[in-house]
């Protein structure tokens, strides 16, 4: 897989009980993320999602771990490193997104022991309009003695 | 340009101190996000597979707490960005505290946006995750 490469696409649907039961599990007590009326009183199409949860719904895919998987990495020794979310538009329960997926940056540190996969997911709406994008690094730890 | 202290749309600090972490909330965590990795809620697993003692929180949910730090804060449509490095894990009992500082910087170019570094620490000051979030004005 080359960088840039898109590698998936993918649909997803907003649900709105599962954005209580992530407003639940995350502690977040502001009601227009788990009641869908005080959400459209406050102008809300629905239930809105919190800022990570889009993360979420980038890893309902058959295997959240492709980018590494696909690289020929081993997925039992990759870590989280670092993730950024950027939202253009308030995701609502009750939307439909598309997501697409590609390979943003691959490089190596500590002489190749440490393999860091970059990947970006776009994900827009049904109208097509840009609604957020995550941009996901992971590092997968190497045997030394396995390198070259 | 105004007094960047007194501007109240953009509080200098804010903080959030969340309830200790509990398996209830890992196992919570683990249904609503859809990351089922035993790791973090499955004691017996992490004993035959790990060299922990114990399961570990979510790195995710060490963020989704520094998302509440300004969702308590901002409207959803304000938040345009939050970035977090994973730095440590956090254990059951964990008392995690996050923190935005507004960054000095003012705002960012013309776009009237607002940097703020977030930063998310248990109760013995180690820091577990750190980033920043990027804020757009109010629209009223």
């Amino acid at each position: 897989m080359q960088i840039g490469q898109e590698f998936l696409q993918f649909s997803t649907d907003v649900e709105r009980g599962r954005l209580k039961l992530f407003a639940k599990a995350i502690g977040e007590l502001n009601p227009i993320y788990s009641d869908a009326d005080m959400a459209r009183k406050a102008g809300y199409d629905d239930v809105v999602a919190p800022p990570t949860f889009i993360y979420c719904l980038s890893e309902d895919i058959p295997d959240p771990n492709i980018a590494v998987t696909s690289l020929g990495l081993d997925v039992s020794k990759c870590l989280h490193a670092h993730q950024e979310v950027t939202q253009f538009r308030p995701i609502c329960a009750g939307q439909t997104l598309h997501g697409r997926m590609r390979l943003a940056d691959y490089f190596e540190k500590k002489g190749g022991t440490l393999k860091f996969v970059v990947s970006e997911t776009e994900f827009s709406n049904a109208a097509g309009q840009e609604v957020a994008s995550l941009k996901t690094t992971v590092v997968v730890q190497a045997e030394a003695n396995n390198e070259q | 340009m105004n007094s960047e202290n007194e501007n109240t749309d953009y509080p200098k600090s804010l903080k959030l101190v969340c309830d200790p972490l509990s398996r209830t909330t890992l196992a919570l965590y683990c249904g609503a996000s859809g990351d089922h990795h035993p790791l973090h809620v499955d004691t017996d697993w992490v004993k035959a597979h790990t060299d922990l003692p114990d399961v570990i929180g979510h790195g995710m949910l060490s963020m989704a707490y520094l998302g509440r730090v300004l969702t308590n804060q901002f409207a959803p449509e304000q938040i345009q960005s939050l970035d977090a490095r994973f730095l440590a894990p956090t254990n059951i009992g964990d008392i995690i505290t996050c923190t935005a500082e507004r960054t000095a910087a003012g705002p960012i170019n013309n776009s009237g946006n607002i940097s703020y570094r977030v930063r998310a620490t248990t109760q013995d000051d180690k820091t577990i995750a750190d980033g920043s979030a990027v804020i757009r004005p109010r629209q009223d």
